[in-house]
């Protein structure tokens, strides 16, 4: 299945290629151990799913880096996007992460 | 390699253009129906024409001029007729083109006496310009090639797919010693690190990473909010500033950044570089075109038609629907990346393969339709005055 596209192997999240149904099951089929995610809500075109559960304060890797951190539990199969994730840069603010 | 060598036109500075156009450049924008009434007249001609120019200060004129001077001695450029309202800023301006041994006139408006009088002799002019630049054809090598990277309208999958594929082309024509420029500095903000972990040198990496502190302290002194991600961005399904500009920055593949150099200049580096210029896509590829760019691929997700008149402007998409969509401002549909799983070493190998032809002389979809535009930026000469008093080490580097 093509529906969802992982970039790089240290990604937990993977981007959505078509729209897809709340309930669908899927397996990435990319080297790691073999899950299967069923997604529970719909994800529509471009969004994004969480490949593993994030906690709060967990980072949130797309082409094997940080994009934000995690603001709220997010399930394996879940949506992620701005209502749960957050951005590590504050615009005007040069700090990066905590690096310097 | 699927593009690896091309027929173009040898200039006297030793760059190789795939295009022979003559160009005729309005110094200001006063004379720029003028200038487009002379190239109308004369086959094949193009208008170089940008709004302003006249009474342009500091750093706006500095941007101006050697834009205008950059696409006069273009590789791409056959002859330059220079136009101006008066023969100062004209004369000038051609001279500098002169200076590069390119074939130039000049003509004002006010010293011809008058609108008619001006486009008649500008029209001769030309001609005669065209008539003394006999054109040669040599076989020469895509390391003599100069390529913008541009990507505008983005959706999510930009990153992932068209992107992706030109990062592919990137390293392929980096290792063959062409030049890629990526630009677009507010779509930096947030993946810089990333990108400075691959400048070739220190110096490199405090350019591009006061460029773009240089570019937020400009949004905090006019007192806005540069949000970095649009209203259209977040229903496509992008969630931070990070994960737009690591998808943006993606085009220019993985290998050393060896240069940052500012508006209005030309690249001194081989492999990729960065131009310091504003994002939008018509300002954007007005400055990769001054900056030498031979051709420019540009990736659109949700759609952009607009081209540059003298680097012919490849349109990339991988959406399945602008690709249906927008089919009429489309030369490379890559939206089966996404539908099939196409890998990007295919999708690259179709982008080459337009290169190839676009050098050969294929018209791209914006030269088509004549969507091609120029804009040159405009810089708050007032805040570099404040920059240079409040962060002198930014200033400096920028």
């Amino acid at each position: 299945m093509t529906g969802l596209i992982i970039v790089d192997s240290k990604d937990n999240v993977a981007t959505a290629a078509a729209d897809i149904a709340a309930g669908t099951t899927w397996q990435p089929d990319t080297a790691g151990p073999p899950v299967t995610l069923t997604i529970p809500c719909q994800i529509p075109f471009g969004h994004k799913i969480a490949l593993s559960a994030l906690a709060p304060g967990d980072e949130v890797v797309k082409y094997g880096v940080v994009i934000g951190v995690a603001t709220d539990a997010i399930p394996a199969g879940g949506h992620v996007h701005v209502h749960n994730i957050a951005s590590n840069r504050i615009r005007g603010d040069l700090q990066q992460g905590g690096q310097a | 390699m699927s593009f690896d060598h091309f027929m173009g036109y040898r200039r006297s500075d030793g760059r190789v253009g795939i295009r022979n156009f003559p160009l005729v450049i309005a110094v200001m924008d006063n004379c720029n129906p003028l200038a487009r009434r002379i190239a109308g007249a004369v086959r094949g001609a193009v208008p170089i024409v940008a709004a302003y120019g006249r009474g342009q200060k500091g750093e706006d004129q500095r941007v101006h001029d050697t834009t205008l001077i950059n696409y006069g001695s273009h590789p791409n450029c056959q002859a330059a007729l220079v136009v101006g309202l008066e023969h100062v800023t004209a004369e000038r301006i051609a001279g500098e083109i002169a200076k590069t041994g390119r074939p130039v006139d000049w003509i004002d408006v006010q010293g011809q006496g008058g609108t008619l009088n001006a486009f008649a002799d500008g029209v001769r002019r030309l001609n005669a310009l065209i008539d003394a630049s006999p054109a040669r054809l040599e076989r020469a090598l895509v390391s003599d090639l100069v390529i913008g990277l541009e990507c505008g309208g983005s959706d999510a999958l930009s990153g992932i797919s068209g992107n992706a594929a030109m990062g592919v082309v990137s390293d392929r024509l980096s290792a063959a010693g062409a030049t890629l420029i990526l630009s677009e500095i507010e779509e930096i903000i947030g993946a810089e690190n990333f990108l400075a972990d691959r400048a070739a040198t220190e110096e490199v990496r405090a350019k591009l990473l006061a460029a773009v502190a240089r570019c937020e302290k400009h949004a905090d002194h006019m007192g806005l909010n540069m949000a970095p991600l649009g209203e259209d961005n977040i229903l496509g399904g992008l969630s931070t500033t990070e994960e737009k500009s690591l998808g943006a920055i993606r085009k220019s593949g993985t290998s050393p950044l060896n240069e940052v150099f500012a508006n209005g200049e030309r690249p001194s580096k081989r492999g990729v570089v960065f131009l310091d210029a504003p994002a939008p896509g018509t300002e954007n590829t007005t400055a990769l075109g001054a900056a030498g760019a031979h051709m420019i691929l540009f990736n659109t997700g949700r759609g952009n038609p607009i081209g540059n008149p003298v680097s012919p402007t490849i349109k990339l998409t991988g959406s399945p629907d602008t690709a249906s969509r927008m089919a009429d401002n489309i030369d490379v549909d890559l939206s089966q990346i996404v539908t099939e799983g196409m890998d990007f070493d295919s999708a690259a190998d179709r982008i080459m393969d337009m290169m190839r032809q676009t050098a050969a002389g294929r018209l791209t979809a914006s030269e088509l339709h004549g969507d091609t535009e120029i804009s040159i930026s405009r810089i708050d000469n007032g805040f570099l005055r404040i920059l240079a008093e409040t962060d002198p080490d930014i200033a400096a580097l920028t």
